[in-house]
């Protein structure tokens, strides 16, 4: 029962984090806007932090955990 | 200590799914259905970065395995794919197809989120991801 109780805990804290990592681009994000960023340059950050998270992602070799 | 931990549980879970309000990229309202993909796209390419670097810190911690790694991982590869095919096919003005795009990579989004559920502690043997 602690067992389950801990993993759900714990899945709880990642998916929390989850969003509060969202929250910090899309902070991020309307920053670039209040400093006169067009939409078109918020939207291709956007892609590059997205392919940047990805890149780190799939650098990752299966086997090093 | 189980109710402190339960209780926990239920505020994180709240709180990640639906009870704290998420504050939106754009304040201005799209005029088309075009500008209405455009920002579609930037919150979700917001929140498959948010899920990349949640997965990755989860994994670097030991709480994923291998296998469910390289599982979600290709989930997020694919949503971003959609996504760009998307953003392409709005660039030649083919809303509807670009519509049809942004739906499916919206669909293996919410796969990869819900996946985060079933991350469990490192000692544990990881079951099939729970979708909810």
């Amino acid at each position: 029962m602690n067992e389950q109780l801990i993993d759900l805990l714990l899945a709880g804290i990642y998916a929390y984090e989850a969003k509060l990592t969202r929250d910090e681009i899309v902070e991020a994000a309307r920053k670039q806007f209040a400093d006169g960023a067009t939409p078109e340059q918020v939207s291709q950050f956007l892609r590059e932090l997205r392919d940047a998270k990805l890149a780190e992602l799939n650098s990752i070799e299966l086997g090093s955990n | 200590m189980k109710l402190i931990l339960t209780l926990l549980c239920a505020i994180f879970a709240a709180l990640a799914l639906t009870g704290c309000p998420t504050q939106p990229i754009h304040d201005t309202k799209p005029e088309t259905p075009q500008q209405a993909a455009k920002q579609a796209l930037d919150e979700m390419n917001a929140a498959i970065a948010a899920a990349a670097s949640t997965l990755l810190q989860a994994y670097k911690d030991g709480a994923v395995s291998d296998a469910n790694l390289k599982d979600w991982r290709q989930t997020l590869n694919e949503a971003a794919e959609a996504a760009d095919k998307a953003q392409a096919l709005l660039d030649v003005g083919d809303l509807s197809t670009a519509q049809g795009k942004i739906a499916a990579a919206q669909a293996l989004l919410n796969v990869a989120q819900k996946r985060l559920l079933a991350i469990k502690k490192k000692s544990s043997s990881l079951p099939e991801p729970i979708y909810i």
